[in-house]
């Protein structure tokens, strides 16, 4: 019976440790994703500001879209401030998920936006997508991250 | 008596409200965090340079005393016009917090990669984000200096030592003793006056070269 209880309480701890490395590495994820995000808006900028490289700004509006579309998947239930791991997430991510679809859907229309104005080659356009993407980056982040 | 020129006393009230100034743009108004952080650029290369070359009283060779002369002064040595030995040191750790404050700023860059200081183009992303993250913890220590520096001015206060009205007006009691304030050269004040704002002027036009 003891025996019992022992292997109970291992299989209980293996499996909380094996669930917290998984909300850990769930949120590395995350967090690169959108290091990934600020890079990619950090190169586009400079490259609108400064030399206009067309095949420079169309890479990274192709980046920003293809990341926008797997940030989807950053977001899985676990991985809030109760996951006891440090997150910049507020707990409103899951408490509020249609207004957090809505806004991780914003964010792939908006960079979908941006990366076919870079494809037209229209750099006018392009700033100007670029510049409510910035909008749409600030305004999840004011509703659904800490400061 | 005189005690600091204008310079000096122009150099601490600026610089005191452009600190505040920053503090209150840093969130929601960073072009004005900037610019505000180019002027304490222009007013701290000044101040640099009045350290080296300015009155009297602003000189670091005249304010900066050894440990013992620091000791010496807590033990009830008395001191001259200007900063005691103590508060030369405080001096020097503010001006050293900011500068290195300013640097951070220069090449700190926001989590989402659109806000940036005017070098960080020269850096990748992380590396400006470590930057915004020096910029957030050497803030507090400068707050922790200047609270030191209020506690300061309200403990000589008590004791019936006015730190702030010399500050404003320049002079001092008489009472006071110690060498008069020698004043620097005008052509010195030129050349700090220059460097101070080629300092902000450079900043302000690599800002708009890298700046949509």
């Amino acid at each position: 019976m003891k025996a019992f209880w022992f292997a109970g309480i291992a299989l209980a701890l293996t499996a909380t440790t094996a669930f917290a490395l998984d909300a850990g590495d769930q949120i590395k994820t995350r967090r690169d994703g959108m290091k990934a995000v600020g890079g990619a808006t950090k190169g586009l900028y400079e490259t609108l500001a400064g030399d206009k490289d067309v095949g420079k700004i169309k890479a990274y509006a192709a980046r920003l879209k293809q990341l926008s579309i797997e940030s989807q998947g950053w977001f899985p239930v676990g991985t809030g401030p109760s996951s006891g791991i440090e997150t910049k997430a507020k707990a409103e991510v899951w408490t509020d998920p249609v207004g957090f679809k809505a806004a991780q859907q914003a964010f792939v229309t908006q960079a979908g936006k941006l990366n076919a104005a870079a494809a037209s080659g229209d750099l006018d356009k392009t700033q100007a997508e670029f510049g409510a993407l910035r909008g749409t980056c600030k305004s999840c982040h004011d509703k659904y991250q800490t400061k | 008596m005189k005690v600091w020129d204008l310079p000096i006393r122009l150099f601490h009230w600026l610089l005191a409200a452009l600190i505040v100034f920053s503090w209150w743009a840093h969130e929601d108004h960073l072009d004005w965090h900037r610019l505000s952080g180019f002027a304490i650029a222009g007013i701290l290369v000044f101040r640099l340079w009045w350290g080296l070359a300015g009155s009297s009283t602003a000189r670091f060779s005249g304010f900066l005393k050894s440990p013992a002369g620091v000791l010496a002064y807590l033990r009830g040595a008395a001191a001259g016009p200007g900063h005691n030995p103590l508060g030369g040191w405080s001096v020097v750790a503010m001006l050293a917090t900011l500068t290195l404050q300013v640097g951070l700023g220069l090449f700190a860059v926001d989590q989402d990669g659109f806000e940036s200081g005017p070098l960080s183009r020269f850096v990748d992303f992380e590396t400006g984000r470590l930057a915004a993250a020096g910029h957030g913890l050497v803030f507090n220590l400068l707050v922790g200096l200047i609270v030191l520096h209020l506690l300061a001015i309200g403990w000589y206060g008590v004791r019936r030592k006015n730190l702030v009205g010399p500050m404003i007006t320049g002079r001092t009691a008489a009472a006071d003793g110690g060498p008069d304030l020698q004043p620097a050269a005008a052509w010195k004040l030129l050349i700090g006056l220059t460097l101070g704002l080629a300092t902000s002027g450079g900043l302000y036009m690599m800002e708009r070269a890298s700046s949509l």
